[in-house]
C-alpha cells in the first residue's frame, strides 16, 4: 500500500541514500523520495526525538494500526479557510465518509457538532506539542474527550491525552511519518487500503499565492500521490495546489459503502516499566560516550571563554564521527532525543573554522550532556 | 558594523512590536551600524520595519538565510527560539559570525517560567552563541550563563505617547480597555463575565477589547457578551495602530491572560496613568505591585476581576493614586534605554 521506504526515510536512521538501499532495497520513487527528504527537510525530520521524555509515561496501553479500510473514503480534515467554507456540507455527508483531523481539527469539528472517525496527535517539536497541552487548558470543550479513537504518538505529552479514554487511545506503530501530520494522516489512510483520500482545510496558502513555509508539506503530499494507489483529491479548491492531487468537490467524496466504526489491530503497548528499562538500558550504553562528550564540552567552555586549548578541530571529528555507528547514532537520536549533533551528522561542522570551532562542539555536546542528565532524572522520577 | 537581525514573522505580536520599536531607537543611538532584517513570514509590520531597516528580506526558506549570512556581517542577532533552534545549528557549523540570540517571552520562555518546561535545546543555544539577551531578570533567572557574554535587559516599550496623555478626570468615560490579541490564551471571556458582573453596579461602564487575532476567537467572545446581555456594552476595536487614544478613553486598563511574559500593554496602560487589574501570571508582578499599580487576581476569579474593576471605576481618588504610581514605574521601560543597552550587547559580541 504505502512503499517501506517511506517510513524508513522519516525515522531518520539513515545517514545516506546508499544506507536506506541497503535496509529496504530499491524503489522507482526512492531517489526522488530521499532528495525531497535532503532539500526540503534538511535530511532530518525529528520524527522520533523526544528530549522531553513523553514516552517514557504515555499513558496509551495499546499500540496497533488501523483495521483495513478498503474501498472507502478517507477526508483529511484540516483548519484552513477551506474547511469553514464546506463544514455544512461536511456534516451532511458525514455518514458517507471517514473524517481523520488533528486535535485542533476535531476542535473545530466539535463546534459544529461533528465527530471525526481518528484524532491523529503529531507535533513537530517539544515545545509544539506543550503548546498543544497548553492550549487544551482554555477551549471551552476537550475535542479529545469526544473522538471515538485517538492515534496519539510516543512523543505526545500526558496532559494533552488527559481527557481521553483509555480504550479509544492507541500509539500508532508503525507510524508512516515525516512530521507533518496532513501527510502523516493521508499515509496512514493509504496504508490501509482507502480508495480515495480527500483533502479538506489543508490550504497550505492560496492558488495564486501559496505559502512558502508549507513548500515541504506540499512536496511530500505530491510525492505521497505518487506512491499511493488511490485517488487523491484536494477538496479544498482555492488553496494551493498539490501535485498529483485533482482538485474536486467534497461530493466526491461521498461514499456508498456503509462505515462501521473504525477498529485497530491492537497490540499490547510496553508498560512504564518495560519503557523505563529500555532507557535505562540506552543510557548505560551509552555511557562512554557521554562521560567523553562531558570532556569535550569542557574544552569546549574553556575555548569559549578565550583560554588556550588543544586541538578543536580533532573534538570536532570526534562527535561527528559517533554519526558513523548506525547503533550509537540511533541510541543518541531516540534515546538522548538529540537534535543538534543529529543535524551536523548530516550538514558537517567545517574544520577550518579555526577557534569558532566552539560553538557546534559545546551546542552538541551541551544538549548530549544535558539531556543525559534528564534521562536519568526522568527514568527515576517514572520509576517512582 | 553590519547587523542581520532575524525573526521568525512581522505579524504584530508583542515581541515584534518591542523588537521594531528597539530598533527604531537603536538606529537613533548609534548611527554607524546598519541594520539589516530577515523575517520569514511577512505580516502588518513589514511596512514600518521596512522604513526602519535598511535592508528587508522576507526569505522564502532557510536558504534565502545562507546566501544572506554569506553577504558577510558583523553580526547575527537572533530572536525567537524557534528561529533561535533552527538557524544557529546552520550558522555554528559553516561560519564564525557572532551570534546573538535574544531570549525574550517566545514560548520556550513563557512556558518555562510559568510552566517550568525545561527545554535542554534552549539552553543549549544560549551556551554556544556569542552573547545572549534576556528581556527581564526574572527570566534570565535559572538559566546557567556565564558572565560576560549576557546582558540583561529591562522589557521595553515606546511610553511616550502614553505619558503624553491626559489622566482621566471627569468627563472620561467608565470605559475599561484590554489590549490584547483575541486568542483563548487571553481568557477575554473571562473579562466578559466580570464585566457583566461590574455593569450590576456601574451601569455605564462599557468594556473595549482592542487587538486582533482570531476571527473565530472573536465570535465566540462576541456569542458570550450576548449570552450575557451585555453585547451592546461590549466593543472590538480589532487591531488598531493607534493604541494609545484607545487607552486615552479608559479608566482601567485589564489582563485576563492564562499566560503572559512581561505585558507591553500593561507597561503602556501605567505610563497613561491608568490603575491595572490583572491576572497574577508569569512576570507581571515585575511590573505590577498589589495595590500599588493595580490589583491582581488569580486566573479565572470572575467574581475578584468584577469587584476590583468596579472598585477602581468608583473610587476615582484610588484609581488616580494607582495610575501616577504606574505612570513612575513604567518610565523605567523606556524603549531608548532598553535599544541602548541591545546596541552595547551586539558590539560586545563583535569585540
Amino acid at each position: 500500500m504505502l512503499p517501506a521506504f517511506f517510513s524508513a526515510i522519516g525515522s531518520d536512521r539513515f545517514l545516506s541514500i546508499d544506507e536506506l538501499r541497503a535496509a529496504v532495497g530499491d524503489h522507482t520513487h526512492l531517489s526522488d523520495a530521499w532528495s525531497l527528504y535532503r532539500d526540503s527537510f534538511d535530511g532530518f525530520c525529528e520524527t522520533r526525538l523526544d528530549p522531553q521524555g513523553h514516552h517514557l509515561v504515555h499513558p496509551a496501553r495499546a499500540t496497533g494500526t488501523l483495521e483495513s479500510l478498503r474501498g472507502e473514503h478517507v477526508i483529511v480534515f484540516g483548519i484552513g479557510p477551506s474547511a469553514f467554507a464546506s463544514l455544512g456540507a461536511l456534516v451532511r455527508m458525514r455518514e458517507r465518509v471517514r473524517v481523520f483531523t488533528s486535535p485542533r481539527g476535531a476542535e473545530v469539528l466539535a463546534a459544529n457538532g461533528i465527530t471525526p472517525d481518528l484524532v491523529l496527535v503529531e507535533h513537530r517539536t517539544a515545545i509544539d506539542a506543550h503548546h498543544a497541552a497548553r492550549h487544551l487548558r482554555d477551549v471551552v470543550v476537550d475535542p479529545m474527550r469526544m473522538a471515538p479513537l485517538v492515534a496519539a504518538e510516543w512523543r505526545t505529552p500526558r496532559a494533552l491525552l488527559a481527557g481521553v479514554a483509555i480504550d479509544r487511545l492507541f500509539v500508532p506503530d508503525p507510524l508512516p511519518t515525516w512530521g507533518p501530520w496532513p501527510a502523516t494522516a493521508v499515509a496512514m489512510a493509504a496504508q490501509t487500503g482507502a480508495a480515495r483520500i480527500g483533502l479538506l482545510g489543508i490550504d497550505l496558502g492560496t492558488v495564486q499565492q501559496p505559502d512558502p513555509a508549507f513548500t515541504p508539506l506540499t512536496q511530500l503530499l505530491g510525492l505521497l500521490a505518487r506512491l499511493v494507489p488511490c485517488e487523491t483529491i484536494d477538496c479544498g479548491g482555492d488553496g494551493a495546489r498539490k501535485p498529483g492531487w485533482t482538485v474536486g468537490s467534497l461530493d466526491s467524496m461521498v461514499s456508498d459503502k456503509a462505515l462501521a466504526p473504525l477498529t485497530i489491530q491492537r497490540r499490547p503497548a510496553p508498560s512504564v516499566d518495560e519503557r523505563i528499562n529500555a532507557a535505562r538500558e540506552t543510557r548505560d550504553r551509552l555511557s562512554p560516550i557521554v562521560d567523553r562528550a562531558h570532556q569535550i564540552l569542557e574544552m569546549g567552555l574553556r575555548a569559549r571563554a578565550g583560554q588556550r586549548v588543544g586541538r578543536l578541530d580533532d573534538a570536532a571529528n570526534e562527535i561527528l564521527s559517533w554519526g558513523g555507528d548506525v547503533d550509537v547514532r540511533i541510541d543518541l537520536q531516540e534515546g538522548l532525543g538529540l537534535s543538534f549533533l543529529s543535524r551536523f551528522w548530516r550538514t558537517g561542522i567545517d574544520l577550518e573554522l579555526g577557534a569558532a570551532l566552539w560553538r557546534p562542539i559545546v551546542l552538541s555536546t551541551h544538549e548530549l550532556t544535558g539531556q543525559a542528565d534528564r534521562l536519568d532524572r526522568l527514568t527515576k522520577r517514572a520509576a517512582a | 558594523m553590519r547587523v542581520l537581525h532575524v525573526l521568525e514573522s512581522l505579524t504584530a505580536g508583542g515581541m515584534e512590536t518591542t523588537f521594531l520599536n528597539v530598533l527604531r531607537a537603536a538606529r537613533a543611538i548609534d548611527t554607524s551600524i546598519e541594520h539589516h532584517v530577515l523575517a520569514f513570514a511577512s505580516g502588518r509590520l513589514e511596512s514600518p520595519f521596512r522604513d526602519v531597516a535598511g535592508r528587508l528580506t522576507i526569505a522564502a526558506n532557510d536558504a534565502t538565510f545562507d546566501a544572506c549570512v554569506r553577504d558577510g556581517y558583523s553580526a547575527i542577532h537572533i530572536l525567537f527560539d524557534r528561529t533561535a533552534y533552527r538557524l544557529i545549528p546552520r550558522i555554528v557549523a559553516r561560519s564564525s559570525t557572532p551570534v546573538v540570540y535574544a531570549k525574550g517571552y517566545d514560548m520556550a520562555g513563557t512556558y518555562r517560567l510559568n510552566e517550568g518546561l525545561d527545554w535542554q535545546a534552549d539552553e543549549s543555544l544560549l551556551a554556544a552563541v556569542d552573547g545572549a539577551t534576556f528581556t527581564t531578570a526574572a527570566l534570565a533567572e535559572g538559566y546557567s550563563l556565564p558572565a560576560g557574554r549576557t546582558t540583561v535587559l529591562r522589557k521595553a516599550a515606546d511610553i511616550q505617547p502614553f505619558l503624553a496623555l491626559p489622566l482621566p478626570d471627569a468627563h472620561t468615560g467608565m470605559r475599561i480597555v484590554c489590549v490584547a490579541n483575541l486568542h483563548p490564551l487571553k481568557r477575554l471571556g473571562d473579562l466578559i463575565g466580570a464585566f457583566a458582573q461590574a455593569i450590576t453596579q456601574v451601569p455605564d461602564a462599557d468594556l473595549r477589547l482592542v487587538g486582533g487575532g482570531n476571527d473565530r476567537e472573536r465570535e465566540r467572545l462576541a456569542q458570550v457578551a450576548a449570552d450575557l446581555g451585555v453585547a451592546s456594552r461590549v466593543s472590538f476595536a480589532g487591531a488598531v495602530r493607534d493604541v494609545a487614544a484607545e487607552v486615552a478613553q479608559a479608566r482601567v486598563v485589564t489582563l485576563p491572560s492564562s499566560t503572559e511574559g512581561v505585558s507591553t500593554a500593561l507597561i503602556e496602560g501605567m505610563a497613561a496613568g491608568r490603575p491595572i487589574v490583572a491576572t497574577r501570571v508569569g512576570h507581571l508582578h515585575t511590573i505590577v505591585d498589589e495595590g500599588v499599580e493595580g490589583f491582581f487576581v488569580e486566573v479565572g476569579d470572575v467574581r475578584t476581576m468584577a469587584d476590583r474593576i468596579v472598585r477602581l471605576l468608583r473610587d476615582a481618588p484610588l484609581a488616580a493614586e494607582m495610575g501616577q504610581a504606574g505612570r513612575r514605574r513604567a518610565a523605567r521601560h523606556d524603549v531608548a534605554d532598553v535599544a541602548r543597552d541591545v546596541v552595547s550587547a551586539l558590539r560586545s559580541a563583535v569585540h
